[in-house]
């Protein structure tokens, strides 16, 4: 290590683009959307200080948060199985399955897509005469035919489905370099006793992976609270009615096309208490290897 | 027992087969639709097309303005990318390479500003790239993209770098060279492949991203293929054939960086989950 205070001022020289960069394009506007949650502003006029008025009506008059916010608490539920689907692949590609390496490839492939090029793709491949609903037909399950993006029913469970078409292959080689630090002794034993199945994986895999599982499962709550914008918008705009919005799709429309820009401020820092405890597990997790 | 094992074994390359086609079809579908005439999508959805075409992708290039996102796109990223290199190996030299009071400290705030997410603090970001100046202008992007690129980059090479023998440090400085000259002699050659990897994870979710692109650069003449693509879709979607050919042109750098790449996305990807 270099020390003595000229080595210190060329350290903080060091960081300075990286800090300034983050101060201006990132504390700077959280400090400014904090304040800008107690007015009324519509992003041309002046803003006006109305207090606590907009998160009154965002906790208790506004129709649309709390049904966004229990959506995502769906998708939040829905990691597990996430989780559980991309382990069990992960597992299978990693005992060497016949064309794994093409497998790993294929399941990889969807999420270095666009959320947009996703949304669209299924947009067209579940409409209501897309290929989908064709090809039930055509096997005569044509009662099973549906639109699914545009029935209050299926709306948000189809996209959810079409977000974990798009995620698991990243959690598939998440946990193949998990998978590839276990020593293969520990696995090869709980064979030799006999362990297979769920058992194996239950008490065998998960406490081995016990950190990626536990890294990753906290990133994508973090993902699904502020990653899936592409998706709504470009699949439903948070519609039928509001059966798909999330909370900052929310954020979005009150912003740009309600132009209210200081209840939408409001909706941010309500957002960011959502997230911040978890984003500072995932920070502890990935430092905690490190230091 | 054998038999038993091996028909489990067939189940599941079955299995792992049928996801695999979930996987890949759209992408067929997509790219077959693209070379059909609208006359010819109408008479033969699925099947090969028996009269492929180049109008749809020619048509999507020239009217649907694909050329031009592109290149906005092209801009946006290969900037975003360099100066996220630069920012981020000049932090991660000094946070792994350099003692002084509050190396921790400074660690963990750049790490921490990862709390606040993109949707927080669009608006103000909207409204100061306004007053800048910077608003429809590539470099109000550019700038808010290498910030957001940061904290991970910065992460990725402070634990690269510290894999560096502080001898050779050392060395280089008793032959008389600044630190300047140690991380652009010694330590970016070494970093070569966690710099590869930083830069082709960050070209793909910069290429990737929507929000911030669809706030910022909202005129037509600025968009990023993304935008266009995301807009497109409202117009078009009637006709299958264009709109196809517009989503395959928008994934194509994606796919041919995914075919060549594939081992360096995949350590881009599961950094922070493993070591």
């Amino acid at each position: 290590m270099v020390r003595g205070r000229g080595a210190a001022l060329s350290a903080w020289l060091f960081l300075m683009p990286a800090l300034v960069l983050l101060l201006v394009f990132r504390v700077f506007p959280a400090g400014s959307a904090l304040w800008h949650g107690f007015t009324e502003w519509s992003g041309t006029s002046a803003p006006r200080w109305i207090g606590l008025q907009n998160f009154v009506e965002l906790f208790s008059r506004d129709e649309v948060f709390w049904p966004a916010v229990k959506h995502n608490l769906i998708l939040v539920l829905s990691v597990p199985l996430w989780l559980l689907v991309s382990l069990v692949l992960a597992l299978l590609i990693h005992e060497g399955v016949f064309g794994w390496r093409f497998f790993r490839a294929a399941f990889f492939l969807p999420s270095v897509l666009s959320p947009v090029i996703v949304g669209s793709l299924f947009t067209v491949l579940l409409s209501p005469d897309g290929p989908l609903n064709h090809a039930l037909k055509s096997l005569g399950l044509g009662a099973l035919a549906f639109e699914w993006l545009g029935d209050p029913a299926t709306a948000l469970p189809t996209i959810i489905l079409v977000i974990l078409w798009g995620i698991f292959g990243h959690g598939v080689i998440v946990f193949l370099a998990g998978l590839a630090a276990v020593p293969k002794e520990i696995f090869e034993a709980a064979r030799l006793d006999g362990a297979t199945g769920w058992r194996f994986l239950w008490h065998i895999v998960v406490p081995s992976l016990r950190h990626v599982i536990e890294f990753w499962g906290v990133s994508l709550v973090v993902w699904s609270f502020t990653s899936l914008f592409a998706f709504i918008y470009v699949m439903t705009k948070g519609g039928p009615g509001y059966c798909t919005t999330l909370v900052e799709y929310h954020l979005y429309f009150q912003a740009f096309e309600a132009n209210r820009m200081g209840y939408a401020c409001a909706l941010g820092s309500a957002l960011f208490l959502m997230v911040f405890g978890l984003v500072l597990l995932q920070i502890r997790l990935m430092a905690g290897r490190e230091e | 027992m054998a038999i038993r094992r091996r028909l489990g074994r067939s189940a599941i390359f079955a299995a792992l087969a049928a996801i695999s086609v979930t996987t890949i079809y759209p992408l067929v579908f997509m790219l077959l639709s693209a070379l059909k005439g609208e006359e010819e999508f109408i008479l033969n959805p699925y099947g090969l097309p028996a009269h492929p075409t180049f109008e749809n992708l020619a048509n999507a290039w020239k009217y649907a303005k694909f050329g031009q996102y592109l290149g906005n796109s092209f801009i946006v990223v290969a900037a975003g990318v360099v100066l996220s290199w630069a920012v981020c190996s000049l932090a991660g030299y000094a946070l792994s390479h350099m003692e002084f009071a509050g190396r921790r400290l400074a660690f963990f705030a750049i790490l921490g500003s990862m709390m606040i997410a993109p949707q927080i603090i669009l608006i103000p970001l909207h409204s100061m790239l306004g007053t800048l100046g910077l608003l429809n202008r590539h470099l109000g992007l550019i700038l808010v993209y290498a910030t957001l690129a940061v904290p991970f980059g910065t992460y990725l090479m402070t634990s690269y770098l510290r894999g560096v023998p502080r001898e050779l440090v050392e060395a280089a400085q008793v032959d008389g060279a600044n630190h300047l000259q140690i991380l652009c002699r010694i330590m970016l050659p070494i970093a070569r492949p966690a710099l590869m990897t930083l830069g082709i994870f960050n070209f793909l979710w910069m290429w990737n991203e929507l929000l911030l692109a669809q706030v910022i650069l909202n005129e037509d003449h600025a968009r990023t293929l993304m935008v266009g693509v995301a807009n497109l879709r409202g117009q078009y979607t009637t006709n299958m054939p264009y709109l196809s050919a517009g989503l395959f042109l928008a994934a194509l750098p994606v796919l041919l960086i995914f075919l060549v790449f594939q081992t360096q996305i995949t350590k881009g990807m599961t950094m922070g989950a493993v070591k």
